[in-house]
């Protein structure tokens, strides 16, 4: 679908945000990206969405290199779609409405397709009721979800969200994850970065763990946990749930890939347990 | 300032149609500039406080502070276009540094003048930013063509006092937490350190929020979404007559008051 190949990417003070980065994404996938703060997460997305020129490397986009035109950026940018972190940075417009219809406007639809998109988008995060709200007076939380269905609107085949659980409350993050793992049904591709190695563990069914702009680890959440080293560079942690089943020793019960459900665990060790 | 949009968005007026209330502002504030009697500038601060207050229910306290903001300015102003060198015709003077300063009929008649205009036509405009928002301004701006460079400056500051503001109060609280202006010597070290953080901030936003912009599509111009309002005959037919009587007014008065 998308793919970077040896792509540098340095700021104007020369610090490189991204080095000799390789990485294939193929249609459907459902990705997280673990890595602490400056490991270059950020970058790589702005890379992906062509906001960011690759200095040296390419960029493929459905197998056609891309070449920072005009045609190519639009063509990348409308089936990329980025909710970025903190969305006092991407709200931009003084109506709810105005905003998350505002893809769709530069897009150039008609206006009854843009009217049903946004109410579709609105009823999808439940937000239906701030729709005439200015978008200065919201709460974080639903700064966040109206930042988030601006990009829905745009039905991207791409969805990259920049740590999308940070600052929320943990039933909005939980809803969240439902509407992604719905959207990924139907066919999404799904890349998200992410501070929370148990979401990362529990969500994604693969995972790329980065650290100063170069990928340490790609790979299914049991390999990338099972490697230690990796874990300890990168400062991560062990997942909970796989924590105690190596703890117990008890992981080669679970054939179910990618990961352990945190329900099986329990009733394994239930089970298992003498009352 | 911030304040104002909020009440912009949540007076008791928000569901009237802006062109109505836009119309109502602007006519009223150009018949009374344009006025040259004290009576119809009177007329209209009163009514135009009157809707504030009890028609939008903008609290008494809050349009009082308002009033206040532009009134020391206009003290000064009126004071020294009332009294003058000049003798001729005076009703009182006071000595002064040395120099005699008069007050005759006239001047003090063109000073009452010119304070009632002033209140009148500030009432006009506060009544304008106090109940419609001003992404209806930017809507009503453009339908009467206004050039769409000049609405595109319009949003981005509109969007860019909050950003500022927003900024401002973040390093504002960060510095006070961290005893940033305990006496006078710190204050002024904060504040400068404060003003020149905040424009560098600001411009990292801008960034940041051309990068979001960039990365929906943007191509270089914005699409306002309009809300539907619906027109109010009552509303209009009052606001005509109103306007009309004031007009006539000003008309048969001229001279007199």
């Amino acid at each position: 679908m998308i793919e970077l190949a040896d792509v540098t990417f340095e700021y104007p003070d020369k610090t490189a945000a991204v080095k000799n980065l390789s990485l294939k994404i193929k249609a459907g996938e459902k990705i997280a990206i673990l890595g602490g703060n400056g490991a270059g997460k950020s970058s790589l997305f702005l890379l992906l969405n062509g906001i960011h020129k690759t200095g040296s490397g390419k960029l493929y986009f459905k197998g056609q290199e891309v070449k920072y035109s005009k045609k190519d950026l639009l063509n990348l940018r409308k089936s990329t779609g980025i909710v970025f972190q903190d969305p006092e940075t991407q709200i931009f417009s003084s109506s709810v409405y105005e905003e998350i219809s505002f893809g769709l406007e530069n897009l150039k639809y008609a206006e009854n397709e843009i009217k049903a998109r946004v109410d579709h988008a609105l009823q999808l995060l439940e937000i239906a009721d701030i729709k005439q709200k200015p978008t200065h007076l919201l709460s974080y939380g639903e700064k966040k979800k109206v930042s988030i269905a601006g990009i829905l609107v745009m039905d991207p085949e791409i969805l990259i969200l920049d740590e999308p659980d940070a600052c929320l409350d943990p039933v909005t993050v939980s809803n969240l994850i439902k509407l992604l793992d719905d959207l990924h049904q139907k066919g999404k591709t799904i890349l998200m970065s992410t501070q929370d190695v148990n979401l990362a563990y529990s969500w994604a069914e693969r995972i790329i763990v980065m650290k100063n702009g170069i990928i340490l680890k790609d790979g299914l959440p049991s390999e990338i946990f099972s490697n230690l080293k990796v874990i300890k560079e990168a400062s991560l942690e062990l997942p909970v749930v796989y924590e105690i089943a190596v703890k117990l020793n008890i992981q080669s019960k679970f054939k179910q890939k990618p990961n352990i459900k945190k329900d099986d665990l329990i009733k394994y060790i239930k089970k298992n347990i003498s009352p | 300032m911030i304040y104002i949009d909020k009440y912009a968005y949540f007076n008791r007026l928000k569901d009237v149609h802006p062109v109505e209330k836009f119309s109502l502002a602007i006519f009223t504030l150009f018949i009374t500039v344009a006025s040259n009697s004290i009576f119809i500038p009177a007329i209209s601060f009163a009514i135009m406080s009157l809707i504030i207050l009890l028609a939008a229910r903008i609290p008494l306290f809050f349009y009082a502070k308002l009033l206040l903001l532009p009134l020391f300015f206009l003290f000064a102003g009126v004071l020294s276009v009332a009294t003058n060198l000049n003798d001729q015709d005076m009703i009182c003077s006071v000595l002064f540094t040395g120099h005699r300063f008069c007050v005759s009929a006239s001047s003090l008649n063109e000073a009452v003048k010119i304070f009632t205009k002033s209140m009148g036509s500030i009432s006009c405009l506060y009544f304008l930013v106090l109940t419609v928002p001003v992404t209806e301004i930017i809507n009503i701006l453009k339908k009467f063509k206004t050039p769409i460079l000049f609405l595109e400056l319009l949003v981005i500051v509109y969007k860019f006092i909050f950003i500022i503001f927003e900024t401002m109060d973040r390093i504002y609280i960060s510095q006070k937490s961290r005893m940033g202006y305990e006496n006078y010597k710190l204050s002024y070290k904060s504040l400068s350190k404060l003003i020149s953080s905040v424009f560098i901030i600001s411009l990292k936003r801008y960034e940041d929020l051309y990068h979001a912009l960039e990365s929906r599509c943007f191509t270089g111009d914005f699409h306002f979404y309009q809300r539907k309002y619906n027109f109010s005959k009552i509303n209009i037919f009052v606001i005509f007559m109103f306007d009309g009587i004031l007009l006539a007014m000003s008309f048969f008065s001229r001279g007199q008051f």
